[in-house]
C-alpha cells in the first residue's frame, strides 16, 4: 500500500462515512456539518486525480459559499436545530435497501467489467489539462456556449425564486381574506 | 509562473463570431423576447381588481411577436432547405431536424401565451415572470435540441426544466400547484443526476463530450475503448431522457405535474417538454444506435438502445393507456393519455434507429409528423380545459363537461374533433399519425410494437369518447353550477386553430408528411 | 364553351354554398336572388352548348378537370363531362324548368322560416342533378344519382318538425337504397366487363360484350334497371313517390315530377345500346306498362290534390319505360320533357291552389275555384289537357308517338294497356279538374256564410300536411280545421288574410310559361332531333316508315282521350247522381273505388311481406349479437377488465415522493439490467 493508496483510503472514508451519516442523523444542523466533511473527503479525490482546480473549487464554492449559506439559511429561517421526524417502516427500508444495493451491483459490475484505461487520463493531466488555464481557454473556447448556457440556468433559477419567494402580490388578497 | 505571458502568447484560438450568433438567432430572439418582457412588466400598472378586461395586452403581444418572429426564422431555415451547420466550435449543430422540433417547442410557446391570458387573469397572477419563463424555457429547448456537445446536453435540459419546474407551480398560492411542482422538482432532481452519471459514463467511454465527434469515430470503424461503460452510460442517459418524455416507470410526476399546473402550462408541458426531449432523445438513439450506412458503428450499443426504448415503449402504451382509463378527471385522463402517447412515440423512435442513412426511409419521419398533430391536439385541448374554469380553479372533472354541448357548442365541437383525432378515428390528423408510426414500424420489422400500438389504442377509443359522451349525450349535472367560461379572444382563437389545424391535417396529411420527411434525421 | 361546361353544375352549387353558410344572415331578397342566379345561369349557360351541340349533327363537348379518383393502374376515373344531344336536352329541361320553379318558390315558400335553408338545398339538388346528366362516366353519374338523393331526402322531410314528414323522408331514402344496391352491383360489372366508367365506351362495345357474354349483359341491364326503377318509381319500387309529396310543392314539381324521377328513363337512354344488345328490353316494357296502368287506376280514386299528380308521375314515367321498352329512347326522353312541362304545371297549378286556399289539399273540400281563382284554373286545364293528351297539346303527341311504336314494334297487348290507360289518365286528370275547379265550393265555412265574419280567425301556424295518405274523413262543415269561414261569394279584393286569394306574379308567371310549353311544347321535334345524333339512327328510320300509321294513331289516341275527358265531366260535372250510383250501387263499382282509394292495398302487402319480417330478423339480430355479444361479451367485458386493471395501476399514483422515487429506482434497475443484457 503505497502513501497514494493510504491517502485515496482516507478521503474516501472522509466522503462516504459522512454520507451514511447524514442518513441516519435527525438533526438538520447536524446533517449540513456531516455535508460539510463529505464534501471535504471529495475535494480531496479530486486533488489527488490531478484536478487541481476542482478541487479548489469545490472547496471554495461548496463548503466555503453554499453550505455556509445553507447553514445561515437554517438558522434565520427556523428554529437552530429542526430535528427531521421520520416514520421509516420496513415496507420502505426493505426495498430501498434491495434498490439500493441492486444499485450498487450493477455500478460495480460496471466498474468491474471497464477496462479503466489510464493511458488517456495520465496524457491528459500530464498535459495539465486540470490546470486552471487549460480550463480558461476551453471555457472561452469550444464551452462558451455552454457555459452562457449556465447564465441561463441561473437567470431562469433567479426569476423563479425571486417569483415564487415573493410571499403576494400587492395587487391581490391575502389567502386568508380571499376566503371569507 | 508563466501564466500571463502564456495567455500572451497562446496560439489564436479558433474563432467564434457572429456566424455563430446567427446560427442560435431563433434561441437569442427567445431569450431576448423574454427578458423584454419581464422588464416590461414593471412599466405596466398593476390594475386595481382582478379581474380586468384587457389584462397587460402589451405582455402577451410583446411575448406572441418574440415567439413569430422565432418561428419565423425557424420556418425560413426550414424552407431554405439549410445544410447541417456546426456552431460553437462544435457545441450546436442546426439542421432541419432541430429546426423542425424547435418549430414545434415554439408552436406550444406561442399557444400557451396566447391562451394564458385568461387563465393568469382570472387567477390574478398576470406576471411578466410568466411570459418570460416560457420564453426562456422554449430557448432553452430549442437550445436543447440544437445541442451537439453532451455538457449543452445537461445543461440546457437543466435550464429548461428549472424553467418548467416553475412555471408549474406558477399558481403559487394553490396547493396543488406547488405540490406539483415540488415533486416535479425533486424527481426531476433524481433523475437529472442518473443522467449526469450516464453523460459522464459516455465520456469515459469515448473520450469525447462532442456528439458529432463521437458519431464520426464510431463510424469511422473506432470503436469505444470501452463498449459496456458507453452502454451504461447511453442506459442512463435513456433513464434521464425518458423520464422527461413521461415514460413508464419514470412517469410518476406526470399526473401530479399535469394535473396541479395550470392546464394551458399543462399543455405547454405536454408538447414542448415532450418534443425537445424527443428530439434529443432520437438523435441520441440514431447517433448510437442507428443502423448506420454500413452497420452500426456499436453493436452493442444498438442491442441495448433498441432493447430499452422497445421495452420502454411497450409497457408504457400499455400502463398509459390502462391508466386513464380509470380516471374521473379530464385533466389527469389527459395526463396518462399524454403517457400513452410517449408509448406511441417510443415506437416511431425505435422505428428510427432502423433506417440507413440515404436509404429510403428517414430516420423518424413518423416520429416528427406524429409530433405535430400531437402537439395540435394537446394544445388545444389543455387551453379549452383552461376556459372551463372559474377564478383560480380548473373544473376538470369528467362530469363538469356534461351538456357541454348545449351550453357552448362551439367549444364542445372543437373537443370532439381533439378527442376524435387523440383516438386516431380517421380521418382525423391523430390517424395520419398513427398510421405513419405503426406503418413504419411494421416496414422495419417491429410489428410486435406496432401490434401492442393498435391494440392500445383501440383501447384509447373508450376514455376519449368518454369525453364525447359526457358533453354531447348527458344532461347537466344538477347540482354542479354550470362553468363559466371565462375565454376572451386569444384563447377562442387559440383553440380554433388548433382544431382546425387538426382537422386540416386530416384533410391533407400528405404536405405534412413530406415536411416532415424532409426535415427527418439524415 | 366545353371549357365553361364545369359552370353549368357549379353555379347552382355556388348558391348552395352561399345560402347554406351564409343563408341566415342574409336578407330575404338576396337570398331569392342569389338562390336563383346560379339556375338561371346555368340556364343560359346550358342554352349557348347546346346551341353548339345542335348546330353539328355528331359533335360532343367535353371538359375535363383531370383525375377524380385513381388507383392502382387500371382503375382511374376521370372528373369530366361532356353534352352531347341527349344530355343537352336534359339539361336544358333541368336548368330551364329547374329555374321557373326557382322564381315560382320565390312567392310559395315566403312566409317559411327555412327559406334559405330551401334555396340552398334547391340548388344542390339542380347541382347534382346537372352532375348526373352531364357526367363522362358512369361513377361521376352515380355521384350525382346520389346526390339528387340526399337532396330528395332532405326536400322531402323539409319540414321536419313534423314526424310523419320524416318518415316519408325515410321511405324513400331506404326504397331507393335497394334501387341503388342493383345500380352499385351493376357498376361493378360494368367496371369488370368493360374495364372502363366512360359512358360513350362502354355503349359502343355493348354489342360486342352482348355477343361474348349475354348472361352478364342481361345482368347489367337489369341491375341497372333496379336502381332506374328505385329512382323513377316504377313498379315494384314506387311506394316512395306518392309519400314524397309531403315536401313542399315546388320540390314535388321539381324533384318528384319533372326531374330527379325521370333520370331512371335518361340511365337507359344514355346506355341504350347496352340495353338494346342485353335483351333485357322486354321486362322494362312490361314493367313501365303495368306501371303506367296500376298507377292510374290508384290515381282514381284519390282525394289528395297532390296524390293524385304523384299516381299520375308514377303512371307517365311508366309510359316513358314502355317506349325504352320498345327501343323508342329518343321518343321515350321525348316524353319525359313534355311531361317535365306538364307535370309542372300541374304541380305548381296544384301549389298555387294550395296556397290559395291556406294549405288545404283535401279536393273534397274544393271546387268552383275556376271563378275564384281564374288565371290558376287556366294554366291548371292547360296541364290537365297536356296530361290527358289532348289533340295538339304537347302530352298528345308524345304520348301518342310511344303509342304508335308500341304498336309498330308488334306489341299489341302492351299497346292496349297503354290505351287502356290514356282513357284512364284522361278521367282522372278531368276528375281533378271538375273537383277542384268545377262545380261549388266545398270548403270549411262554405255553408256558414258571413256569420264569423272574415280576418279574425286564428290562422293555424304553417304546419303542413305530412300524412295525407291516412287523411282522416273530415265533416265537410271542417269544425276542426280552423279555416276562418269566409263566404264564397266574398269579394276578391278584399284584404283579410284569410280567404281565398290569387297568387303572387313570381309564382303566375313561372305557371304562365310553362302553360305555354305545356300547350305548344309538342310541336318540338325531340325524337328527330334525337335520333339525327345518330344515336339510334337505325330506329329513326323505322320511325318515319310508319307515318301514315302516325295519323291512324293520332285519331285513335284523340278519342280515347276525349272519352276519357267526357266520361270524367259527365260523372263529376253533369250527372254526379250517376257516379253515386255506380260507385254505391254496384258491388264492381263499391270494389274498384275501395281498391283505388286504398291504393291497392300494395303498402299494406309490402307491409306484410318485407317490412314486418324483415323488423322481426333485426330483432333477434338486435338481441342476441348486438346486445349479448357485442354489448355484454366484448364491450362490458373487456371494458370491465381493462378499467379494473387501470384502477389497480392508478392505486400505485400515491401522491407520496418517496414511492415515486422508488419506482424511478425499481425502473433503473429494470432498465439498466435490460439494457446490460441486450448489449451482450
Amino acid at each position: 500500500m503505497t502513501f497514494s493508496d493510504g491517502a485515496f483510503w482516507v478521503f474516501a472514508a472522509t466522503a462516504v462515512l459522512p454520507a451514511a451519516g447524514i442518513l441516519l442523523s435527525r438533526s438538520i444542523v447536524r446533517m449540513a456539518f456531516l455535508l460539510l466533511v463529505s464534501l471535504a473527503g471529495f475535494a480531496g479525490l479530486y486533488l489527488q486525480l490531478g484536478a487541481g482546480f476542482l478541487g479548489f473549487t469545490q472547496v471554495l464554492v461548496y463548503i466555503g459559499g453554499i453550505l455556509i449559506l445553507f447553514l445561515f439559511g437554517l438558522m434565520l429561517t427556523a428554529r437552530f436545530d429542526v430535528h427531521v421526524r421520520r416514520r421509516v417502516g420496513a415496507g420502505v427500508i426493505v426495498p430501498g435497501v434491495i434498490a439500493g444495493l441492486s444499485l450498487l451491483g450493477v455500478l460495480v459490475f460496471l466498474a468491474l467489467e471497464s477496462p479503466w484505461s489510464t493511458e488517456a487520463g495520465a496524457a491528459a493531466a500530464a498535459a495539465g489539462a486540470g490546470d486552471t488555464f487549460q480550463i480558461g481557454l476551453k471555457v472561452l473556447g469550444p464551452y462558451v456556449l455552454p457555459f452562457e448556457a449556465v447564465t441561463v440556468l441561473l437567470l431562469v433559477a433567479m426569476v423563479g425564486a425571486t417569483y415564487i419567494g415573493r410571499a403576494q402580490m400587492p395587487g391581490t388578497p391575502a389567502e386568508g381574506e380571499r376566503k371569507e | 509562473m508563466n501564466g500571463l505571458f502564456t495567455i500572451l502568447d497562446a496560439p489564436a484560438a479558433p474563432a467564434i463570431g457572429w456566424d455563430d450568433l446567427g446560427g442560435i438567432l431563433p434561441v437569442l430572439v427567445l431569450l431576448a423576447t423574454g427578458s423584454l418582457a419581464l422588464v416590461l412588466d414593471l412599466f405596466l400598472k398593476e390594475e386595481a381588481s382582478p379581474p380586468v378586461p384587457a389584462g397587460k395586452w402589451p405582455l402577451s403581444f410583446v411575448s406572441l411577436l418574440g415567439t413569430a418572429v422565432a418561428g419565423a426564422l425557424l420556418c425560413g431555415h426550414i424552407g431554405a432547405a439549410g445544410k447541417p451547420w456546426s456552431g460553437f466550435l462544435g457545441a450546436v449543430q442546426v439542421d432541419l431536424f432541430s429546426d423542425a422540433i424547435g418549430l414545434i417547442v415554439v408552436l406550444g410557446a406561442a399557444f400557451c401565451l396566447l391562451g394564458a391570458g385568461d387563465a393568469l387573469r382570472r387567477r390574478g397572477i398576470e406576471q411578466g415572470e410568466f411570459h418570460a419563463l416560457v420564453l426562456y424555457a422554449a430557448a432553452s429547448m430549442v437550445l436543447f435540441v440544437q445541442s451537439a456537445s453532451l455538457v449543452m446536453v445537461f445543461l440546457s435540459l437543466e435550464a429548461l426544466s428549472m424553467a418548467v419546474y416553475i412555471l408549474t407551480a406558477f399558481q403559487r398560492d394553490e396547493k396543488r400547484a406547488v405540490e406539483g411542482g415540488l415533486k416535479y422538482f425533486v424527481l426531476g432532481g433524481l433523475s437529472s443526476g442518473f443522467l449526469l452519471l450516464g453523460l459522464a459514463f459516455i465520456y469515459g467511454a469515448t473520450r469525447s463530450t462532442n456528439l458529432t465527434d463521437i458519431a464520426g469515430a464510431l463510424a469511422g470503424g473506432q470503436p469505444p475503448a470501452d463498449s459496456s461503460l458507453l452502454v451504461a452510460g447511453l442506459g442512463l442517459t435513456l433513464i434521464g431522457l425518458a423520464f422527461k418524455v413521461g415514460a413508464f416507470p419514470f412517469h410518476a410526476w406526470v399526473p401530479d405535474a399535469y394535473e396541479g399546473a395550470m392546464s394551458v402550462v399543462t399543455g405547454f408541458m405536454a408538447v414542448a417538454v415532450k418534443a425537445a426531449s424527443f428530439g434529443v432523445l432520437l438523435r441520441v438513439a440514431v447517433l448510437f444506435g442507428g443502423a448506420g450506412a454500413s452497420g452500426p458503428g456499436s453493436p452493442e450499443a444498438r442491442g441495448a438502445l433498441l432493447a430499452g426504448i422497445s421495452g420502454l415503449a411497450v409497457v408504457t402504451m400499455i400502463f398509459g393507456n390502462l391508466a386513464a382509463l380509470a380516471q374521473s378527471s379530464a385533466k389527469r385522463m389527459l395526463a396518462y393519455s399524454a403517457i400513452a402517447h410517449t408509448g406511441y412515440l417510443l415506437v416511431g423512435a425505435v422505428s428510427a434507429m432502423e433506417a440507413r442513412p440515404g436509404g429510403e426511409q428517414a430516420a423518424g419521419a413518423g416520429l416528427l409528423f406524429y409530433l405535430f398533430p400531437y402537439a395540435l391536439m394537446s394544445l388545444g385541448a389543455f387551453i379549452c380545459l383552461s376556459h372551463l374554469g372559474e377564478g383560480a380553479e380548473d373544473r376538470e372533472s369528467i362530469d363538469s363537461l356534461r351538456g357541454l354541448a348545449e351550453r357552448h357548442p362551439a367549444h364542445a365541437l372543437a373537443l370532439l374533433v381533439i378527442m376524435v383525432s387523440f383516438a386516431g378515428i380517421p380521418p382525423t390528423a391523430g390517424f395520419w399519425g398513427k398510421l405513419f408510426i405503426f406503418r413504419e414500424a411494421i416496414a422495419t420489422g417491429h410489428w410486435e410494437l406496432a401490434l401492442v400500438g393498435i391494440l392500445t389504442s383501440i383501447v384509447s377509443v373508450y376514455y376519449y369518447l368518454r369525453l364525447v359522451v359526457a358533453m354531447y349525450m348527458l344532461p347537466q349535472e344538477g347540482g354542479l353550477p354550470a362553468p363559466s367560461l371565462e375565454a376572451r379572444i386569444g384563447g377562442k382563437l387559440a383553440l380554433a386553430i388548433a382544431a382546425i389545424a387538426v382537422v386540416l391535417v386530416g384533410l391533407f396529411p400528405g404536405i405534412f408528411f413530406q415536411i416532415s420527411a424532409a426535415c427527418a434525421l439524415r | 364553351m366545353a371549357r365553361y361546361l364545369f359552370l353549368i353544375p357549379i353555379l347552382p352549387f355556388a348558391g348552395f354554398l352561399v345560402n347554406g353558410l351564409a343563408g341566415r344572415r342574409l336578407p330575404r331578397w338576396a337570398v331569392s336572388l342569389v338562390g336563383c342566379a346560379g339556375p338561371t345561369a346555368a340556364a343560359v349557360l346550358a342554352g349557348l352548348a347546346f346551341s353548339e351541340v345542335a348546330a353539328g349533327p355528331a359533335s360532343v363537348l367535353q371538359a375535363s378537370l383531370g383525375d377524380w379518383i385513381r388507383a392502382g393502374r387500371d382503375f382511374h376515373v376521370p372528373l369530366a363531362l361532356s353534352l352531347d344531344r341527349l344530355s343537352g336536352v336534359m339539361a336544358l329541361v333541368v336548368t330551364g324548368v329547374g329555374t321557373l320553379i326557382h322564381v315560382y318558390s320565390i312567392g310559395y315558400m315566403r312566409e317559411d322560416p327555412g327559406y334559405a335553408r330551401f334555396f340552398a338545398y334547391l340548388n344542390l339538388f339542380m347541382a347534382a342533378m346537372l352532375v348526373l346528366v352531364l357526367a363522362d362516366n358512369i361513377l361521376l353519374l352515380f355521384l350525382g344519382w346520389e346526390g339528387v338523393g340526399l337532396c330528395s331526402y332532405l326536400l322531402i322531410g323539409f319540414w321536419y318538425k313534423d314526424l310523419s314528414n320524416c318518415d316519408a323522408g325515410i321511405k324513400a331514402f331506404v326504397v331507393n337504397r335497394i334501387g341503388d344496391f342493383g345500380f352499385i352491383l351493376g357498376v361493378f360489372l360494368i367496371f369488370i366487363t368493360f374495364g372502363t366508367f366512360e359512358l360513350e365506351a362502354i355503349d359502343s362495345r355493348a354489342a360486342a360484350a352482348a355477343a361474348r357474354d349475354p348472361l352478364v349483359m342481361k345482368a347489367i341491364a337489369l341491375l341497372l334497371f333496379l336502381g332506374a326503377t328505385g329512382k323513377s318509381a316504377q313498379i315494384p319500387l314506387y311506394v316512395w313517390l306518392p309519400d314524397a309529396m309531403a315536401g313542399p310543392t315546388p320540390v314535388s314539381a321539381l324533384i318528384h315530377a319533372a326531374t330527379m324521377v325521370t333520370s331512371g328513363v335518361y340511365l337507359l337512354a344514355r346506355l341504350d345500346q347496352l340495353f338494346l344488345a342485353s335483351g333485357a328490353l322486354p321486362v322494362v316494357a312490361w314493367i313501365g306498362a303495368l306501371t303506367a296502368l296500376l298507377a292510374a287506376l290508384i290515381a282514381l280514386a284519390q282525394t289528395d290534390i297532390k296524390k293524385v299528380l304523384a299516381y299520375s308521375t308514377v303512371s307517365q314515367l311508366g309510359y316513358m319505360f314502355l317506349a325504352c321498352g320498345v327501343a323508342a329512347f329518343p321518343v321515350a326522353i321525348f316524353h319525359l320533357v313534355t311531361h317535365a312541362f306538364f307535370k309542372a304545371v300541374l304541380f305548381l297549378g296544384a301549389g298555387a291552389v294550395i296556397h290559395s286556399l291556406h294549405h288545404e289539399q283535401d279536393m273534397r273540400r274544393m271546387g268552383g275555384l275556376f271563378r275564384r281563382i281564374p288565371l290558376t284554373g287556366a294554366v291548371f286545364l292547360a296541364g290537365a289537357l297536356a296530361l290527358s293528351g289532348f289533340p295538339l297539346t304537347s302530352g298528345f303527341f308524345s304520348k301518342d308517338e310511344i303509342l304508335h311504336e308500341t304498336l309498330s314494334g308488334g306489341q299489341g297487348l302492351l299497346y292496349s294497356v297503354g290505351l287502356t290507360t290514356a282513357v284512364l289518365t284522361a278521367f282522372y286528370a278531368f276528375r281533378q279538374f271538375a273537383l277542384v275547379f268545377l262545380g261549388t265550393y266545398r270548403g270549411a265555412g262554405a255553408e256558414r256564410g258571413d256569420a264569423h265574419g272574415g280576418g279574425h280567425g286564428t290562422f293555424p301556424p304553417r304546419s303542413p300536411r305530412g300524412d295525407e295518405h291516412t287523411f282522416p274523413p273530415r265533416s265537410p262543415r271542417g269544425d276542426e280545421h280552423t279555416f276562418p269561414p269566409r263566404s264564397p261569394r266574398g269579394d276578391e279584393h278584399g284584404h283579410g288574410a284569410h280567404e281565398i286569394h290569387g297568387s303572387p306574379p313570381s309564382m303566375m308567371a313561372p305557371l304562365a310559361v310553362l302553360a305555354f310549353l305545356a300547350l305548344c311544347g309538342g310541336f318540338l321535334a325531340v325524337p328527330h332531333f334525337l335520333a339525327g345524333s345518330g344515336e339510334t339512327a337505325a330506329h329513326a328510320a323505322a320511325g318515319t316508315a310508319g307515318a301514315e300509321g302516325q295519323v291512324t294513331g293520332w285519331i285513335v289516341g284523340g278519342a280515347a282521350t276525349v272519352l276519357g275527358i267526357l266520361a270524367a265531366l259527365g260523372l263529376f260535372v253533369w250527372r254526379p247522381a250517376l257516379r253515386e250510383r255506380i260507385v254505391q250501387g254496384t258491388a264492381g263499382g263499391r270494389l274498384l273505388a275501395r281498391l283505388s282509394l286504398d291504393k291497392l292495398y300494395v303498402d299494406e302487402l309490402y307491409d306484410a311481406l318485407v317490412v314486418k319480417p324483415f323488423w322481426f330478423l333485426s330483432h333477434v339480430l338486435f338481441l342476441v349479437i348486438d346486445r349479448f355479444v357485442i354489448d355484454f361479451a366484448c364491450v362490458r367485458g373487456t371494458g370491465l377488465l381493462a378499467r379494473t386493471l387501470g384502477a389497480a395501476l392508478g392505486r400505485l399514483q400515491t401522491g407520496k415522493i418517496p414511492s415515486y422515487a422508488f419506482y424511478f429506482v425499481g425502473g433503473v434497475l429494470v432498465l439498466m439490467t435490460l439494457v446490460l443484457w441486450a448489449a451482450g
